[in-house]
């Protein structure tokens, strides 16, 4: 009796386990195994590929989200953060980096929203640059300090009470090849609705 | 793959864990796991002769006059 | 009615025996796991120490984003993950697991087998963490939210997680009872599921949005498999056991339980409410988080109805003082996380600061306060060792209540703001930022009290091991076995 009793536990508890994880991950991948990417859904070139291990390596994700909210559904639309993203734009990305948070804005079509690279460049060594108020760590450890540019290299224009006396800042190719990744995020195509998902557009309240 | 396989795999999975959900229940009821006795029998493991029912343990923050009889009894 | 003297003095002297023969099993037992489950307190608390210090030093960066923001192991993004895998893997998972092995003798009554597993476990869990957080902090995150460890530290742990299973399936299987108590159920559950999970979530089998769906499947479950069941079998056995009454109802223990692990594992992808996921599988997951109604109201009413009449304990019981504020804690947690699943809600607490208050109500004020009260309960019975300063249990107990609250309120409050400041187009980004400000400070204070609750903790802990402090007038209950023994 105590072995039967036993048995039917573990079966249920592997049952339960197992129901879950077929219904909530199983099934919707089995789903999107066969969506194609869209035409102008570039491949990430190699430089751009290790802007985004930088990406994941000084946590981003934690503060910003890559996903668009449909209409009806928060205020991503009226901010003009892009269409409705879907699951076929994010079919070369491992790991996925959707994110939870938006302690800072949605990345998604950053790449379109903010075309400069020299933006980006004094926005990652010291955000307060560029945007009064913001609480975004600084990255000045991408950057190197050095008396003069180099050939093919370009300062950062700062202001006098953040520039290093008798020195320049010039950025690494890490901080070169994350604003790569950034200035790649860029999903203003257009997506087909029926191939899209018409799932995700029906997400409303 | 499209929507109608998918389905099948849900109904399917569904069906199974329905049916054994209920083979376990119906076990459960032929055997008598919800009778009164081996619910209290159940609840009881937690005690013994001496940390019994009715014998509060972890009584700290009770000053040593205060103490009851049962923590200086054998 | 009376029976003839000479027959009463032999059943007192029975019943002397058996009290005798029950205080030695139960003294017995709480030695053969004494060993074991002091490494893994021990282990827990040093990694909570750890875990807050990071948290809090994240916490602040929000507030000075400048603060030592020169260098990149300590920059926010690489010490928040730190912070966060070193109190769930770390503290939670290390003292859960030694409450576990205590409890398993305790329920088992049986002492614990396999114990060189325990400790071969123990250590390599330490070394799991150790390298799971240096890698983080070098730059080799993995880049999942709950899953940072890189794979060489994620085996570790799943090796050493095996291990302790293993150990308690044998003493399990040892056991000397009939019945298996509710706390049980959910530790055997957790030992079988999180295994499983925690290694199909490392395998690395999904891409792009099926990784997500996997993502939050995994992040939600290592909660429903692994961290909630911690600290209702903990509620669950102290509750009853501090004040001397058995669980109102078993039948609603039974009820909680199998709707718990049915409705619980389907929870996750309320974390992608809004997101690129086929609506469908978002919806089943939030009709499954709003059915955990019947779980958590099951487990409320078991728990108020068994404390009911007998608060007045909590007065005298340190254990059943963080315990009762952690079961509390869960109704709470529970409720406003089923609440929080439905899509109005998710519009506007979504990507903000009320998820993170949110996610700290359920793993301290619910799993840490247990946790914290379990081993008030558990150190003086292994140690053979009063605490010695009670006044220090007091004040621990007050700084991580006020801290939790701070916390709490800051961020939900803050959080809705910024949520509805976010929903407001009008409103330009950086001012949903600026609002947010006093609220981040809120929180920061929130988390220093907490931290300094945790020295207070960790020093009382280091004096019991010691056996260290003026010594008491002790309750006679945890007596070495050689002086119960003595006439």
């Amino acid at each position: 009796m105590m072995f039967i009793r036993s048995f039917v536990f573990f079966l249920g508890v592997l049952a339960a386990f197992a129901l879950g994880w077929i219904g909530i991950v199983g099934v919707p991948d089995m789903m999107l195994a066969r969506i194609e990417a869209p035409p102008e859904l570039k491949r990430y070139t190699a430089e751009q590929l290790y802007g985004r291990s930088i990406y994941v390596r000084e946590g981003c994700l934690y503060c910003h989200s890559q996903q668009v909210r449909p209409e009806g559904f928060g205020a991503d639309q009226a901010r003009f953060w892009g269409r409705p993203s879907v699951p076929a734009d994010y079919l070369y990305d491992k790991p996925h980096l959707l994110g939870t948070m938006r302690t800072g804005p949605d990345l998604f079509n950053i790449g379109a929203r903010q075309t400069s690279e020299e933006w980006h460049l004094l926005h990652l060594y010291n955000p307060r640059l560029v945007t009064k108020g913001s609480i975004m760590p600084p990255h000045p450890w991408l950057f190197e300090e050095k008396p003069t540019a180099g050939p093919g290299e370009e300062a950062l224009v700062l202001p006098d009470s953040l520039a290093p006396a008798r020195k320049v800042v010039v950025p690494t190719a890490e901080a070169k090849a994350l604003v790569a990744y950034l200035l790649s995020l860029n999903h203003t195509y257009p997506v087909s609705q029926g191939a899209a998902s018409d799932d995700t557009a029906k997400t409303r309240r | 793959m499209t929507l109608l396989p998918a389905l099948l795999v849900i109904v399917i999975v569904a069906i199974v864990g329905a049916s054994l959900a209920l083979a376990a229940f119906f076990w459960a009821l032929r055997t008598k796991q919800f009778s009164v006795k081996q619910l209290n029998e159940g609840a009881s493991v937690i005690f013994d002769s001496v940390e019994h029912v009715g014998k509060p343990t972890d009584q700290l923050f009770k000053k040593p006059g205060l103490q009851n009889d049962e923590q200086t009894s054998g | 009615m009376s029976r003839p003297p000479a027959e009463r003095q032999v059943s007192r002297t029975i019943a002397a025996d058996q009290r005798l023969s029950d205080e030695l099993t139960r003294i017995g037992i709480d030695d053969s796991a004494a060993s074991p489950t002091v490494l893994f307190l021990a282990s827990g608390v040093a990694w909570l120490l750890i875990g807050s210090l990071m948290g809090l030093i994240a916490s602040v960066k929000l507030d000075l984003p400048d603060w030592l923001g020169g260098a990149g192991p300590i920059t926010f993004g690489r010490l928040r993950p730190v912070h966060l895998n070193a109190v769930t893997y770390g503290w939670i998972s290390l003292a859960g697991s030694g409450m576990i092995v205590w409890l398993m003798g305790r329920l088992c009554r049986t002492h614990i087998r396999w114990t060189a597993l325990l400790f071969l476990s123990a250590i390599l869990w330490n070394i799991g963490l150790f390298l799971g957080s240096a890698l983080v902090i070098l730059g080799y995150s993995g880049g999942m939210e709950w899953l940072e460890f890189p794979l060489p530290a994620a085996a570790v742990i799943a090796l050493a997680f095996i291990l302790f299973a293993l150990s308690m399936f044998r003493t399990f299987a040892a056991r000397q009872v009939e019945h298996v108590y509710v706390s049980l159920w959910y530790i055997l559950a957790s030992l079988t599921w999180f295994p499983l999970l925690y290694v199909i979530a490392n395998a690395g089998l999904y891409q792009g949005v099926g990784e997500a769906a996997m993502n939050w499947w995994y992040g939600h479950n290592a909660i429903t498999v692994w961290f909630t069941p911690i600290g209702l079998a903990g509620a669950y056995y102290f509750i009853p056991k501090v004040i001397g009454r058995p669980i109102y109802s078993y039948y609603l223990g039974l009820l909680g339980f199998w709707s718990f692990a049915l409705f619980y594992n389907w929870n996750g992808l309320h974390h992608l409410v809004g997101g690129p996921l086929p609506t469908w599988a978002i919806s089943v997951s939030i009709v499954a988080s709003l059915m955990m109604f019947v779980p958590v109201l099951a487990v409320a009413v078991n728990h108020h109805m068994t404390a009911l009449g007998h608060l007045s304990m909590i007065r005298y019981s340190p254990t059943l003082r963080f315990v009762v504020f952690g079961a509390m804690s869960y109704t709470a947690t529970s409720f406003q996380g089923s609440l929080e699943a439905t899509r109005s809600v998710q519009e506007v607490a979504h990507f903000t600061h009320y998820t993170v208050g949110h996610a700290h109500l359920g793993m301290y004020a619910f799993v840490t306060m247990v946790l914290f009260g379990a081993v008030y309960y558990i150190m003086p019975r292994i140690a053979k060792w009063e605490w010695p300063y009670p006044n220090l249990i007091k004040v621990h107990f007050w700084l991580s209540a006020a801290g939790i609250a701070i916390y709490f309120l800051s961020l939900t409050l803050g959080g809705w703001l910024q949520g509805l400041a976010m929903n407001t187009p009008s409103i330009p980004f950086i001012d949903t930022v600026n609002l947010t400000k006093p609220y981040l400070w809120g929180r920061a204070v929130g988390g220093t009290l907490m931290t300094i609750g945790h020295c207070v903790f960790a020093y009382h802990f280091l004096l019991v091991i010691h056996r260290a402090g003026p010594k008491r007038f002790a309750p006679v209950w945890f007596r070495k076995a050689e002086e119960v023994a003595a006439p």
